[in-house]
């Protein structure tokens, strides 16, 4: 019995390795990237209190989300067919694209380093990480109905 | 054949009348005296505020350009439509390849009226026809506080339409039917403030329903279905329904509004792509008082539901 479970479980991860839909891990991975920052914004705007420690917490979370992003992997050839936003131009421009996601990748790990001491700095950096967020989806993305 | 004749003469005559009639129908119409009066003198820190407003640096800076680099009004983005090429031309104070010898009647005419200083027609990708709602004070503002800005030399190209659109003159008959200085949305006397003030950065300088509604094919907005989103112009992609109709923002409250032309992050914190990213820039530079205009303005505006179709699912 216990080697069934093993056998099932073995089976499923390797399904899900092998299987996996590229488009729905990274959305996954943007949706988690979102709450996180929203969680930071909602300090940012003083609906929540600036807790040092949560705060650093948080940004490595963002970090090791941002890490997680594996552009090869994730937006492989012809995944921008189907149910997705990601344009065309990732493909047409998979440097930039990766430049792009590169920067997004830097300045998490500086605001991760510089560890924000009060809403003040927490904000710059949120600017700076927005910013990067715009910067990606104003090229990389295209709306669909 | 006598009728033959007689026919081919009416219609000689028909096409003629219509021709003239044509052709003083599609004439430039400036601005009236009155209009010009109202202009007054300007003043360049009120008119910074109509300057990020309507977004100029949006289609006049350099393409790709970043930080005080777009106060660079020379031009040269191409916006590929499906009427042609549009390419926004260098407005800076060069004299000879901007506007630095317009004056500030020019400007106006340009912006009200979509007219040259020479007389010609502009093409709407220019969007005088929302600027046309605009105060005569607001456009010698900004003309003051463009005046502030660099000369930079060089001419950006041409446009590349297609036939019929690349002829001028029959934007006389397009303007006859688009251009008004009339408000889109009627209000009620008694609308709180911020939702007239809302009504008119929305509606006027800042041009929201140029991309945020649908054409028709003529390329004039569709005002029944006004902000219910639309196929854009360029590419595959559409520009979202900002109204409270189904598809919308009806569960954005202004709160949530303001803080998206603000910071750029949506309320379930995705962040503002496409074209709305340089939009959203220049929206940011605005006061609070003004996003909560424009807030205040867009619950208050009629519901529609998604003027774009639905997305064909993908073949399986």
């Amino acid at each position: 019995m216990r080697k069934l479970v093993l056998a099932i479980s073995m089976f499923a991860l390797a399904g899900s390795a092998a299987f996996a839909d590229p488009v729905l891990d990274r959305q996954a991975l943007m949706k988690e990237r979102g709450k996180i920052v929203g969680g930071l914004s909602k300090v940012v705007k003083g609906e929540d209190p600036f807790d040092a420690a949560a705060v650093l917490t948080a940004l490595q979370a963002l970090q090791a989300n941002a890490e997680k992003v594996d552009v090869d992997a994730l937006f492989p050839a012809g995944s921008d067919a189907g149910d997705t936003t990601a344009s065309p131009k990732i493909w047409e421009d998979m440097t930039g694209f990766k430049a792009t996601n590169d920067k997004f990748i830097a300045d998490v790990k500086a605001a991760v380093a510089a560890a924000p001491a009060d809403v003040d700095a927490l904000k710059a950096q949120i600017g700076t990480l927005g910013s990067d967020c715009g910067t990606c989806h104003q090229t990389y993305r295209v709306k669909k109905g | 054949m006598p009728w033959l004749k007689k026919f081919i003469g009416a219609a000689l005559v028909l096409g003629g009348v219509g021709a003239v009639a044509g052709w003083v129908l599609s004439a430039p119409v400036r601005l009236d005296a009155e209009t010009v009066a109202k202009l007054g003198p300007g003043d360049a820190a009120r008119g910074k505020r109509i300057f990020n407003a309507g977004g100029c640096t949006s289609c006049h800076s350099k393409p790709g350009s970043k930080g005080d680099a777009r106060l660079q009004l020379v031009g040269g983005l191409e916006l590929k439509t499906p009427f042609g090429t549009f390419v926004p031309p260098n407005i800076s104070q060069d004299a000879k390849d901007g506007i630095g010898a317009w004056s500030v009647e020019d400007l106006a005419n340009a912006m009200l009226k979509g007219v040259s200083p020479t007389g010609e027609h502009f093409y709407p990708a220019f969007p005088y026809a929302s600027y046309a709602r605009m105060k005569p004070s607001d456009i010698a503002d900004l003309y003051a506080f463009l005046k502030t800005l660099p000369a930079v030399a060089g001419k950006a190209p041409d446009h590349a339409l297609s036939f019929p659109f690349n002829i001028r003159r029959g934007l006389g008959l397009w303007k006859r039917l688009y251009l008004s200085d009339q408000p889109v949305v009627p209000l009620p006397d008694g609308t709180p403030d911020p939702v007239m003030a809302g009504r008119y950065l929305v509606e006027g300088p800042g041009h929201c329903g140029e991309c945020h509604t649908p054409r028709a094919f003529t390329g004039g907005s569709k005002k029944s279905q006004w902000l219910a989103g639309a196929a854009a112009a360029e590419g595959s992609g559409i520009v979202p329904n900002i109204t409270s109709g189904e598809g919308g923002i009806g569960d954005w409250s202004e709160a949530d509004i303001a803080n998206y032309l603000e910071t750029g992050f949506k309320p379930d914190f995705d962040s503002v792509g496409g074209a709305m990213v340089d939009v959203q820039k220049n929206m940011a530079e605005l006061t609070p008082e003004d996003r909560a205009a424009i807030s205040a303005y867009l619950k208050a505006i009629p519901p529609h539901p998604n003027g774009y179709p639905p997305r064909k699912k993908p073949a399986s």
